[in-house]
């Protein structure tokens, strides 16, 4: 056997633009194919990361009506749970809101507008809204209806910190609410939609316009430390509030629940695919070692090679080749997609279209170190399997008829 | 005679040409399926976002896109629509009134709504508003009454012969609140505008905002859909750029495009890492089709075929080799591409969700644009031909004398 891997591994350097060719070739699609992968990768993270942490939390905790229909009216009592919530380590923040839709106008504009009602020290944990502001103050405790409103809708109402603007909303019982309110910032989020539409006043003056008591919520959303903990905690909940509907982030969101799932199935596929169009190039030049060598071949036999040895050297050459490319690939390509992690790839070109897929410009690739494995597996199987075709040909050669050709 | 040659010589090796071939049809399988779907989707896409919004040109005030508000209206003379309408690329001119309000029913709560107004003739005839009622129908000539979008009624509890309460802000402040019949609901194709949109007369429109006469945009129905910049320079010097700006929808919905362009810039990444790889193993078969007839190109050269002819064969031969690759790539990849061309593929669980979520109806429909086989045909067969200058070159630097003693 050792004779084999030594003759393998001499004859490899017999040839050593062709061997250079298939370890370039093996290289340069492992590379390319691991840092597309983690670019994908990272920006599908990125968008469930900026998802959850900027608009549905991890848990959201509604009247169970509010799922049909988002009125008014379907409000629920949220003392008991604040109480079980301010006591659960396992929470990193959590936070209550009031909403009403309903129409945002000034002297130059009127648009669809989410009112949101929300206690100030909580969203700041939650959601952080507090360092989204990109000008004027946040939510002060005092003062007569303060609201925050998004860049995007400031512009179109040519609002300015301190001017007035009008809500409309329905109060649940049939009565329009007009109510004025007075800018006090302006916040910045990825997506101009979500700018435009949301805006963010004390809970408790949209409670007292819409009548509710202090406690009375429509939702209730949670920030976990740990994503393990996510559906114990929805159990829990459930187990002890019936009456309400808890969901998480995956519910709340199945379409990013469902990337997320078939995310690994989608980067095997781009490498299997590579992978399979390496192996094209595979079989034929090892096809090409064997037919070239025949003479060779027919003469190591005639003096007593067996066909297993025949075989497996054609089998071990081929294989020395994919250790020569596949980890030198995989570790260029750790290395490209660590560099880009910490320095980010800059998309500014297409940055308004990724803000309506609600992520950033700056998209840090990353992979999940299974999938280095998985993708060594891969290059390591589909070698050999490309291999067994030029290695059963030589084995097919007859000897004595080699011999005779030129 | 040279022709023939290389055509044979393809066939000397039946093996490793059938292999390169397979490598190549298989790229090109992979691209064209590939490419087909994500630009069927992207047109599918832009389609029905056109058609359930904007259509394809307007003619707005300047400044009106940003703000969408009824103070930036037009007030355009009917001497004015007829000069524009003797342009010979424009089939027609649709007036639309734009504005938005709050809709409220009897019991249900409040919601948002985009009202726009329509000449219901000249919709019917240039995007078959009529073709997507699903219950009642449009208003009668003499009727004062609105169509609602399918999710928008679903989400008010309304039927075809209720009333609509709308509450809004008209032209200069004015408050525009009316009540109107419904007469119908429409399926709009379109997830974003379904949730939200209010068909109603334009003259009831514009009496119900106070902005008699005056239009949001005229929507320029265009000849030829796929000049629109061309057009849009002809209106424009037609026009005064102080009163009227005339946008393309790509103007009017950068985000979307830059969506489909990243989105687009990922499969061509993967595309250009597959013809990497896929290049490499064509280059290998050169390499070895090269070495191997080293002896015989000596002996060609010695019995006084110019070098010339000789590269020209082997040029030809490799030509050959990718043209039958693409050809077969481009045969197998067409009965697929039309069957789903024909029938879309219906998305499931999850990812319907997402495609509404970016305004897209979820069907995958492929494209059969002829571009798309040119395109990765042809990039194909560049590698393929860049690549034989290799043999190109090796065949003018050949030694005869060396080359026969080998």
């Amino acid at each position: 056997m050792k004779t084999v891997l030594k003759i393998a591994w001499r004859n490899i350097w017999r040839n050593k633009l062709r061997s250079a060719v298939v370890v370039c070739s093996i290289f340069l699609g492992i590379w390319a194919g691991i840092f597309v992968s983690a670019f994908s990768f990272g920006l599908n993270e990125q968008r469930k990361e900026s998802m959850i942490r900027n608009q549905i939390s991890h848990l959201q905790i509604h009247n169970s009506a509010w799922l049909d229909q988002k009125e008014v009216a379907y409000t629920f009592s949220a003392t008991a749970l604040d109480a079980y919530l301010n006591k659960d380590p396992r929470l990193e923040a959590f936070a209550t809101r009031t909403k009403a839709s309903g129409m945002v106008s000034s002297a130059h504009y009127s648009g669809a507008a989410q009112i949101i009602g929300v206690n100030p020290n909580a969203e700041a944990a939650l959601s952080h809204l507090e360092e989204k502001l990109t000008e004027g103050e946040y939510l002060p405790e005092k003062g007569r209806n303060p609201v925050l409103i998004g860049r995007a809708l400031a512009k179109k109402l040519e609002a300015k910190i301190g001017s007035r603007i009008i809500l409309n909303f329905s109060d649940g019982q049939g009565n329009i609410i007009s109510s004025a309110f007075k800018v006090k910032g302006f916040y910045k989020e990825v997506s101009s939609k979500m700018e435009e539409l949301n805006l963010y006043v004390r809970q408790s003056d949209l409670q007292t316009l819409l009548g509710l008591e202090p406690m009375q919520v429509h939702e209730i959303a949670a920030l976990l430390k740990d994503d393990a903990d996510i559906e114990i905690l929805q159990q829990e909940l459930q187990a002890i509030f019936p009456a309400l509907a808890i969901q998480s982030w995956k519910q709340l969101s199945p379409e990013l629940a469902y990337a997320d799932d078939i995310m690994t199935q989608m980067l095997y596929i781009i490498i299997g695919i590579i992978m399979l169009a390496l192996s094209f190039g595979i079989i034929n030049t090892m096809l090409m070692a064997v037919l070239e060598r025949r003479k060779e071949l027919g003469m190591l036999m005639c003096v007593g090679m067996s066909r297993t040895k025949v075989f497996s050297m054609i089998m071990v050459e081929t294989f020395y080749l994919a250790l020569l490319g596949g980890p030198l690939g995989i570790l260029f390509a750790y290395y490209s997609v660590w560099q880009g992690s910490k320095s980010g790839l800059d998309l500014a070109a297409f940055s308004d279209g990724l803000a309506s897929y609600g992520i950033d410009s700056v998209i840090y690739p990353s992979l999940p170190t299974s999938f280095y494995w998985g993708t060594t597996a891969i290059v390591f199987i589909m070698t050999l399997l490309a291999a067994i075709y030029p290695a059963r040909r030589a084995l097919k050669l007859n000897p004595v008829e080699t011999l005779r050709t030129i | 005679m040279l022709i023939k040659i290389a055509w044979r010589n393809i066939w000397r090796n039946k093996r490793r040409s059938l292999i390169t071939m397979a490598s190549v049809a298989f790229a090109l399988f992979f691209a064209l399926i590939m490419r087909s779907m994500q630009l069927g989707t992207y047109d599918q896409a832009y389609a029905s976002v056109i058609n359930a919004t904007t259509g394809y040109l307007q003619i707005q005030a300047p400044g009106y896109w940003e703000k969408q508000s009824l103070e930036k209206s037009i007030l355009p003379s009917d001497s004015l629509q007829a000069k524009l309408l003797q342009n010979g690329q424009v089939r027609a001119l649709l007036p639309r009134l734009e504005s938005f309000g709050l809709l409220a029913s009897a019991e249900s709560e409040t919601r948002p709504g985009f009202l726009r107004g329509i000449d219901q003739e000249l919709e019917f005839k240039y995007f078959d508003l009529h073709e997507k009622i699903v219950a009642g129908s449009f208003p009668k000539r003499e009727q004062s009454a609105v169509v609602l979008a399918e999710k928008l009624a679903e989400n008010l509890a309304l039927k075809v012969g209720d009333s609509l309460v709308i509450i809004g802000q008209g032209y200069q402040g004015m408050s525009a609140n009316g009540k109107f019949l419904i007469s119908g609901i429409a399926d709009l194709k379109n997830p974003e505008a379904n949730k939200s949109t209010v068909y109603l007369k334009l003259a009831d429109l514009q009496e119900l905002t106070g902005a008699y006469q005056r239009l949001s945009a005229l929507v320029v129905v265009p000849e030829n859909k796929n000049d629109l910049s061309a057009l849009k320079q002809s209106l424009q010097s037609q026009l005064d750029a102080q009163d009227y700006a005339v946008l393309t929808w790509r103007d009017m919905m950068p985000e979307l495009i830059q969506a489909m362009e990243a989105d687009s810039a990922g499969g061509l990444a993967m595309l250009f890492i597959l013809y990497l790889v896929i290049g490499f193993g064509v280059f290998g078969t050169i390499l070895m089709l090269t070495s191997e007839r080293m002896r015989e190109f000596g002996i060609l050269i010695s019995l006084g075929m110019s070098r010339f002819q000789l590269a020209l064969t082997t040029f030809m031969e490799t030509s050959f080799l990718g043209l039958l690759g693409v050809l077969s790539g481009s045969l197998l990849a067409l009965p697929i591409n039309w069957y789903y061309h024909v029938n879309p593929i219906q998305l499931g669980d999850g990812m319907d969700q997402m495609m509404e979520d970016y305004g897209m109806e979820p069907i995958i429909p492929f494209s059969l644009d002829p571009s798309i086989w040119l395109n990765n045909g042809g990039a194909i067969l560049l590698i393929c031909l860049i690549l034989s200058f290799y043999a190109v070159v090796s065949i003018y630097r050949l030694q005869p004398v060396k080359a026969m003693r080998q």
